[in-house]
């Protein structure tokens, strides 16, 4: 079977074609019964003219721009910039329109009603001629391109979008270009420390590390600075990544919009890229998501090639889906939590944002070692067990075999109509290319944000108990100093919980067909065939429940109504609605960018999980699913 | 159920069912002890002794109903859950690690050989050993608690349903007694607050965190003791039992043995009454003076009809008495809950079968060989054994040896001489072979008990020759020659002619001091038995029983009696 590509009318509230059914030049032409009706010629200024690149057969000028009495763009400008909005899913055609960029934000600047839709289209397409890590590293490999260019590229964007606010600190320059030279001189001898040579990473300020402040953003941790490396960093460290800031985040991993840090928000990098993000009210600002927003922010806008994040309760994969950027949260104990600073250590997890999956592969495959100071660190011999996972063509997309998963209690009604029909097309999509699809139910998922809610802050206020202002940086010199605010009745509470966790994982064990490899030593025993049979590989599910969402809903800024805060925290509350459940079953899961909302245009993510330990399938999977015509 | 999967503590093999373990060593020699069992009444407490163990009774009604909480110092080499150093006296904040100090992404390792050290405590106290156990934070705001809680074994105890018995025959007690353990748990020490003046004068509390994180065995025995007496015996037996496992030093002076009593007082037929906590008892001695003037407090509460407030108490030394620490309004809310950075700690059948054979031959069992095998007093093996390493010096000096001499020797003097020089036993330079030379030198009359004392005193001074030779060196020989003590002998009644007439009319202080005189004179060389003998046979009698008379003698035999 040919690979198609899927055209989709995404002009809100159309239903011309059901999705997937049209071809290209089909949808083009349909996608013009939604504009103005092109006012008679008169009108429009006789010095807009309309020159065509020979070679590139397209426009070459910069043109002026027509528009109707309400100060609309219209005419041709206006088709050029809708057909953009298409074509823009589309990597092929990238190259052509960024020559036009800035023409193009002009034309967008003027068409007021569709300026936040066609802008965020403008940084997809910027964000898209990021190199992704892996093409870096062959770049490298075969010497085209320097480790000092990578860095100062990835520099520049950091300087050019400072606004975001996606870094709490940002190693010196000089040191920085030393490594990075140093690294270049290792490759030039033809003895690199590690694959990753030269890279730059980021690091999300919650991994703690000798050479930078660690502030876990807060005030309380202002000025930390670790006496030693987490385990992770440390490995990235070894294998040669240059570690070249700490990342924004919300206070201690305790948020999901990234607007709680001490250090300020940090704002989505999809408006900011084409410039548009002073125009904005502030709150109109998108935000970048949570916990792990700086990270995200940092991967989406290219100012590093992969960030480390951490997961508690859907922190990593969130932001990445408002990113438009890959979110990975492995199983919990495959990466070393050592130096990981605690939020609820029972769910924590290190994860991973990159620009694609095969770079996500690509570092997950060198942070997640076995390490003895992490006690809850796989042990190597239950490591093992992900290697006789299937195998799939990933070339040629074939997933025949493969089992996936809708679980029915996830349609929860807070999720958006976008969100639903991304869903939707995502488990199509899957189909097409071979895959059974096959409804399941995960009855005890009504538990999960409930046993997230006591878990999570329970386990806050005992490993936040260290911050009482005696040991650590900040704070205020009064006698109530040292007052104990952490009294509310737990021990039992906590207990309790746990239990209920044993319940959603053993929905997920029923449902895939690998069991579980912690339940049983000899776990292979377990592969029975009715399980083979009925069970599925991995499921497939929405990440977020609408896309990133604006700082004014996410924030309870001042002018707020007290109604409107009330809904306003409640939505926020469950944004990680779809998140917890994996974290709870401690099972990994990544969030993968699968398409953009036809309401607002941001971006939206669609989330694969698989078995305990079977990150393996999860990445041939997410190999496929990551389309080709939008990165 | 729920599985923690990283197994790295699971100690060979698979994880598993709760299962138990009792082991009892010694329960042929126990059930000697019961057959052998006599009570006597004490002239203070009564026994109260229808039926089962015997009750002492406070002014013949109230009987006390005591528990314990003992924190003991696990003797391992690294703390806990960190790879620094548990070196005592070390200079402050020395031995501390990033765990130790609670740095933010640290993450609690823990130490195989802890486990394996409260494992042997646990079957010294003949407990169930819990195949699957579990840790817990227990939370509380302290400067010396630097994570803000202590990780301890709350919700699921390492063993649990232990004893520990005391009997009449080995211990002291006026009666067989066993007194049930409730559980043994691992958990942290916190560090140590100093409270000093700080440069301007004003009052500053400073912060040692090298005894933070080091491991803890917390012994919590059921509300089975009854007295003080039991207390103080219970506890050092328990001292006895953690050095003969060598799982802790035990020492209540330097704070490797802490302890914690719990105390009330009802009369036997109704429910218990309200308990009291008393903190931080620092020696057995206290333990025991602040019991008894617990006891005496509440029954004369509650013979005053003022009912028993539960609050915690601390011990006042100086007035012999207890003070309120705080009421229980005020008891601390510890919010346990479980520490989720440690898996579950599984133990497997082999794991534990291993530890049991490396468990040392323990106390009772020691004491009742000792007693079989050397008959020496309970008393005296008691006190052999409560040093560390008591019992091998015993043995190997005793060896060929007679043993009475040889456990005189080293309770009396070796035990008393090395306590008047603050020396512990452990750092004892007297060799075996030194102390068997001079317990022979004394045997075969070289010297003289008094001069023993003397040789024993350089040996402890710093001199590793055997007995004979500092013996010969200092001139120290025992006089044996009954001619030249005549001479001495009358020397001396030369030179005291008053002195002697007051003897001859039958003074027999003065007949003692004459004695005195001639041990002096030849500076403890004379042969005590020489000069002083007391057989009734003429011929045996000592020089200075004939120098006086026989007659005179028998005076002062019927005067002694």
């Amino acid at each position: 079977m040919g690979w198609i590509h899927l055209y989709d009318c995404l002009w809100k509230g159309c239903c011309r074609y059901s999705p997937g059914t049209a071809n290209r030049s089909t949808i083009l032409k349909h996608l013009k019964i939604h504009f103005p009706i092109e006012p008679d010629s008169s009108t429009i200024e006789e010095s807009s003219q309309v020159k065509l690149d020979q070679r590139r057969n397209f426009l070459t000028q910069r043109v002026n721009v027509s528009s109707d009495a309400d100060g609309e763009a219209i005419g041709i400008p206006l088709t050029a910039c809708l057909i953009l909005r298409n074509m823009s899913r589309s990597k092929k055609t990238i190259p052509y329109f960024m020559a036009y960029e800035t023409e193009l934000s002009d034309i967008l600047a003027k068409c007021t009603k569709r300026y936040f839709f066609t802008s965020i289209q403008l940084s997809n397409l910027q964000k898209s001629q990021f190199l992704s890590l892996s093409q870096a590293i062959e770049l490298i490999k075969q010497k085209k391109v320097s480790p000092v260019v990578l860095t100062q590229k990835c520099m520049k964007q950091i300087n050019a979008f400072h606004q975001i606010n996606a870094f709490i600190q940002v190693k010196d320059y000089e040191k920085i270009l030393d490594q990075a030279k140093q690294a270049e001189e290792r490759i030039q001898r033809g003895e690199p420390k590690g694959i990753l040579d030269g890279i730059p990473i980021a690091c999300k300020d919650i991994f703690c590390t000798k050479n930078l402040y660690t502030t876990c953003g807060s005030t309380t941790l202002k000025d930390f600075q670790s006496t030693y490396n987490s385990t992770v960093v440390e490995l990235l460290e070894k294998s040669g990544a240059i570690i070249i800031g700490k990342t924004n985040m919300d206070e201690f991993g305790m948020g999901s919009a990234n607007v709680y840090s001490a250090y300020g928000l940090t704002y989505n990098p999809l408006l900011s890229l084409s410039q548009f993000l002073e125009s904005i009210e502030e709150g109109d600002k998108r935000v970048a998501g949570g916990s792990s927003g700086g990270s995200a922010a940092a991967v989406a806008s290219g100012m590093c090639f992969a960030a480390l994040g951490s997961d508690t309760g859907g922190s990593v994969r969130l932001p990445a889906s408002y990113c438009g950027v890959v979110g990975f949260k492995p199983s919990y104990g495959q990466c070393s939590r050592w130096g990981l600073t605690a939020y609820a250590n029972s769910l924590d997890t290190v994860g991973l944002i990159t620009r694609t999956v095969d770079d996500t592969k690509l570092v997950y495959d060198l942070i997640s070692k076995f390490d003895k100071k992490d006690s809850t660190s796989l042990p190597p011999k239950f490591r093992s067990t992900n290697k006789n996972s299937n195998q799939y063509n990933i070339d040629t997309k074939d997933l025949s075999g493969l089992r996936v998963g809708v679980p029915q209690e996830y349609f929860v009604s807070e999720l958006c109509e976008d969100i639903i029909n991304l869903w939707r097309k995502g488990i199509s999509y899957l189909n097409s290319h071979g895959a059974t699809i096959v409804p399941v139910s995960c009855p005890n998922t009504k538990y999960a944000l409930p046993v997230y809610y006591i878990l999570a802050p329970a386990e806050a206020s005992s490993n936040l108990a260290r911050y009482d202002g005696v040991r650590y940086g900040f704070h205020t010199n009064t006698k109530e100093k040292h007052t104990d605010t952490r009294d509310q009745g737990l021990g039992e509470e906590v207990k309790r919980p746990q239990r209920v966790r044993q319940l959603i994982r053993k929905d997920f064990n029923n449902v895939f067909s690998m069991p579980n490899p912690l339940l049983d030593d000899n776990f292979e025993t377990l592969i029975s065939e009715e399980k083979l049979k009925h069970g599925v590989d991995v499921l497939i599910a929405p990440v977020a429940i609408s896309t990133a969402p604006k700082i004014r809903d996410s924030l309870n800024l001042s002018d707020t109504s007290s109604e409107n805060l009330k809904s306003d925290s409640y939505e926020i509350l469950d944004s990680y609605v779809n998140d917890v459940m994996t974290t709870a079953a401690r099972i990994p899961s990544m969030s993968i960018p699968f398409g953009i909302s036809s309401n607002d245009g941001f971006p939206i993510g669609l989330q694969l999980i698989a078995q305990y330990g079977n990150e393996e399938t999860l990445f041939q999977v997410a190999k496929v699913i990551e389309r080709d015509n939008y990165s | 159920m729920f599985v923690h999967f990283p197994r790295q503590f699971c100690i060979n093999g698979s994880g598993g069912r709760s299962y138990g373990y009792h082991y009892s060593k010694f329960n042929y020699f126990l059930n000697v002890l019961r057959f052998t069992n006599k009570i006597r009444c004490s002239s203070t407490i009564s026994i109260n002794g229808n039926s089962g163990t015997p009750t002492p009774l406070f002014r013949n009604k109230w009987e006390a109903v005591i528990g314990l909480e003992i924190h003991a110092q696990i003797k391992s080499k690294t703390k806990l859950f960190s790879s620094s150093s548990t070196s005592f006296n070390k200079p402050v904040n020395t031995n501390v690690s990033v765990i130790d100090a609670a740095f933010p992404g640290t993450i609690p390792q823990l130490n195989a050989r802890c486990v394996e050290l409260a494992i042997l405590t646990s079957f010294a106290l003949s407990c169930n050993i819990q195949r699957v156990s579990s840790f817990d934070r227990k939370h509380y705001s302290y400067p010396d608690l630097p994570a803000g809680y202590q990780i301890t074994q709350h919700f699921a105890p390492l063993a649990i349903n232990g004893k520990i018995s005391l009997s009449s025959l080995l211990d002291g007690l006026e009666y067989d007694k066993e007194i049930r353990i409730k559980q043994v748990q691992l958990e942290q020490d916190t560090g140590k607050s100093l409270y000093e003046i700080g440069p301007d004068g004003y009052p500053v509390t400073l912060i040692d965190l090298n005894r933070a994180g080091i491991g803890l065995m917390e012994i919590v025995t059921e509300p089975d003791i009854r007295s003080s007496k039991e207390s103080g015996l219970l506890v050092r037996k328990l001292q006895s039992l953690l050095r003969a496992v060598g799982s802790s030093d035990g020492n209540m002076e330097e704070g490797s043995l802490r302890c914690d009593a719990n105390v009330s007082v009802h009369e036997p037929s109704k429910p218990f009454g309200t308990r009291c906590e008393i903190k931080n008892l620092n020696s057995v001695k206290f333990l025991m003076s602040a019991i008894d003037a617990e006891i005496e407090r509440q029954v004369e509460l509650l013979e005053q009809g003022i009912p028993i407030m539960q609050e915690t108490r601390k011990f006042d030394v100086p007035g012999n008495k207890t003070l309120r620490l705080r009421a229980k309004e005020s008891l601390m809310d510890y919010r346990y809950m479980p520490e989720a950075d440690l898996p579950e700690l599984i133990l497997s059948e082999e794991y534990l079968s291993r530890i049991y054979q490396s468990l040392p031959e323990l106390p009772d069992s020691t004491k009742f060989r000792l007693t079989r095998q050397y008959g020496i007093s309970a008393f005296d093996a008691g006190v052999v054994l409560g040093e560390e390493g008591g019992v091998e010096y015993f043995e190997k000096i005793t060896n060929n040896r007679n043993p009475k001499l040889v456990v005189n020797w080293i309770t009396h003097e070796l035990f008393g001489q090395l306590k008047t020089r603050n020396v512990k036993f452990i750092d004892n330079p007297v060799t075996v072979e030194q102390l068997g030379s001079l317990v022979d030198s004394v045997n075969q009359n070289i010297i003289s008990g008094t001069t023993g004392k003397q040789v024993l005193a350089f040996m402890i001074d710093g001199d590793t020759r055997l007995a004979n030779a500092i013996i010969q060196e200092k001139g120290l020989q025992q006089i044996n020659d009954s001619v030249e003590l005549e001479k001495i002998c009358k020397r001396i009644m030369a030179k005291y002619p008053d002195d002697i007439q007051r003897i001859k009319k039958g003074q027999l202080k003065v007949f003692k001091w004459f004695v005195g005189q001639i041990m002096r004179e030849t500076k403890g060389q004379a042969n005590p038995q020489l000069v002083n003998e007391t057989k009734t046979d003429q011929n045996l009698c000592g020089i200075a029983h004939l120098l006086f008379g026989f007659a005179r003698w028998q005076l002062i035999m019927s005067a002694l009696a």
